[in-house]
């Protein structure tokens, strides 16, 4: 029965493996010391939402939610879920600010602290 | 219909004001005015709308006319209308407070602190009045990018360190609120908070819907800063500048805190999920002990109050757990109780550390003799904040105590009851060391209280506005009593 399952749902097999990869590799930046490895985990873990919300949407091949150029009705039985792909454009949106504020923070960061070793800014943890 | 438009004005209030900052981003002198007119505006919408709940139970809109599952609904009850209501106050107090440029800088006004202040307060708002949860999740990006901004506003060294640790758990949480946002929607096909607790309903898809509510505890555990997941608190919050700390700390925490009462009495009613239950009331025990725990280990007056403020959202957690309507009630009150008085704790900090120029209270000394006003007021709201009788810090912890009591949680309220002893000695040790008079005693001159009084005229001002409301729900409790037990009714219906 899982062949079967993985026989007919291949993509949403490779995309979940996908998806899991990116967290675990998002998560492993993300704890690392390093300021550069802090943003690329920033970004990947972000990106493995995203994708994670695709793949709980459902995944449906080659029919996306388009409405017919007359107006008409349209059978809405096969067509994609249009309401994942607007969450994640508005999480991608919104990743990008963070990600982008994080990189200018780590530069500031990097500018006043002089080091690049995130178990150095010790400074706020002191009594 | 005037309803609805009650219901929306506070938060097109603060956009509105945000957007009119960033077009004036040169004149700090009107963006100062901007800011004081538009959360006053918010303020009294915002009393006006606590009366209107008060008639109609709810007032609902549905943002461009979409029906109910579909669109996004604005939603009031009781219990927002209170939050949106001390919200506004607390944005009137801060405007007030960061009005005159000895508080904060021109320098610092300049870069962003009046559009970061309104849109997060738009944030703020919106995450209170939506019933949605992906709309949730994007008035808390709005939130959280703008209090980014606010944590690191001048760019200090120990501020952006502890930037670093706030945004970067603060991205951690949002991202698992977005998991738990996928899970639900693939499972159940909604995201409005209405039709969900309908569909959670549904035992068939219980199992793979705890995975979300863990989610949820996370997500939202981060924001309130419970037991394993405070450490980016005490790192951050001491270090902007005070008028932030004040909004920021009275605020964001309790958001945290709103969304968890949310999500545990629509989504998944704790009567139902009885380990989400157990795990809230022993996390919410260890937040209680832990904090209190840190905040007498601290020299820092900043960092003693934001570890209190710790302690704290334990005791809210705690209502929350009791899971009775007087519980709610309980934390309802607590909680607006404790947004005054922690706001109003860190606008006296920030006079003390203004005049004194340290916030270690180890260094002051014979503050009582010099501004006796300024002595009293802090010595006032530390028993507030512990919760002496006949200050509102009593009742609220009251109503909690005779709530865990009635479900005969007895450890637990007698945690609650030590965490507010030990609250008391944290306090003492900042009145002893930083008011009484030392050993030796030192003759500088300092200038008098009246001098302080008069440069430092807004931030007195500020602090007594929030004092003036926590001595009325100190000693004429029961409106405010009787309006929380109704909104706590209203959170148990669903």
């Amino acid at each position: 029965m899982l062949l079967r399952y993985l026989k007919n749902n291949k993509m949403e097999v490779l995309i979940s493996v996908l998806t899991g990869i990116l967290f675990a590799v998002g998560l492993y930046l993300l704890l690392h010391k390093s300021f550069m490895k802090l943003i690329a985990g920033v970004i990947i873990f972000g990106n493995a939402c995203n994708l994670f919300l695709l793949v709980a949407g459902g995944l449906t091949r080659n029919s996306p939610a388009f409405v017919s150029k007359t107006g008409g009705a349209v059978p809405v039985d096969g067509m994609a879920d249009p309401v994942p792909q607007a969450f994640i454009l508005t999480a991608i949106v919104i990743g990008l600010g963070v990600q982008a504020f994080v990189i200018v923070l780590l530069k500031r960061v990097y500018q006043t602290s002089k080091t690049n070793d995130l178990d150095k800014l010790t400074l706020t943890d002191e009594l | 219909m005037q309803d609805s438009y009650y219901m929306i004005t506070p938060l097109l209030m603060y956009m509105l004001g945000g957007m009119l900052c960033l077009l004036f981003s040169k004149y700090v002198r009107v963006q100062r005015v901007i800011a004081l007119l538009g959360s006053f505006i918010a303020l009294i919408i915002a009393g006006k709308l606590v009366v209107a709940v008060d008639a109609v139970e709810t007032i609902s809109l549905q943002i461009g006319g979409w029906e109910e599952p579909f669109g996004i609904t604005i939603f009031v009850d009781r219990f927002a209308a209170l939050m949106v209501f001390i919200t506004a106050l607390l944005a009137f107090a801060v405007s007030i407070y960061s009005f005159s440029d000895n508080v904060l800088s021109v320098k610092k006004k300049r870069i962003g602190f009046y559009p970061s202040l309104l849109f997060m307060l738009t944030g703020i708002t919106g995450a209170f009045i939506t019933r949605d949860l992906f709309n949730l999740y994007v008035w808390f990006e709005v939130m959280l990018v703008s209090s980014f901004v606010l944590i690191t506003l001048g760019s200090k060294k120990d501020q952006l360190q502890g930037g670093i640790k706030y945004v970067v758990i603060n991205f951690v949480a949002s991202s698992f609120l977005l998991l738990a946002i996928g899970i639900l929607y693939g499972t159940t096909g909604n995201v409005n908070f209405t039709a969900l607790s309908e569909s959670l309903r549904q035992p068939e898809v219980r199992n793979i819907t705890q995975l979300a509510s863990v989610l949820l505890l996370v997500s939202f555990g981060i924001k309130a800063a419970l037991f394993p997941f405070y450490f980016w608190l005490p790192a951050s919050y001491h270090t902007p500048p005070i008028a932030v700390i004040a909004i920021v700390s009275g605020l964001l925490t309790k958001v945290g805190v709103y969304t968890l009462i949310r999500t545990y009495t629509m989504l998944f009613p704790l009567h139902q999920h009885y380990d989400a239950q157990y795990i809230l009331l022993v996390v919410a025990c260890v937040t209680m002990l832990i904090g209190v725990l840190g905040a007498i280990a601290q020299s820092d007056m900043r960092k003693v109050l934001a570890y209190n403020l710790i302690s704290k959202i334990g005791f809210m957690v705690f209502g929350l757990a009791v899971y009775t309507p007087a519980a709610l009630a309980g934390t309802i009150f607590y909680m607006l109780h404790h947004i005054l008085v922690k706001t109003n704790l860190f606008f006296t900090a920030g006079v003390i550390g203004k005049v004194t120029g340290t916030y270690q209270y180890k260094k002051m000394g014979n503050l009582y003799a010099r501004f006796p006003v300024l002595s009293f007021a802090f010595l006032l709201l530390a028993l507030v904040l512990v919760g002496i009788p006949p200050f509102s810090g009593f009742w609220g912890k009251f109503m909690l105590a005779e709530a865990g009591i009635e479900v005969e949680q007895f450890l637990p309220v007698a945690l609650m009851l030590f965490t507010s002893l030990l609250t008391l000695y944290s306090m003492v040790l900042i009145w002893k060391n930083g008011f009484l008079p030392k050993s030796i005693v030192e003759n500088q001159q300092i200038p008098g209280e009246r001098v302080v009084m008069k440069t430092y005229a807004c931030m007195y001002l500020a602090g007594a506005l929030l004092f003036a409301f926590t001595l009325w729900i100190s000693f004429s409790p029961g409106w405010l009593i009787g309006y929380t037990q109704k909104a706590a009714f209203q959170l148990m219906e669903n």
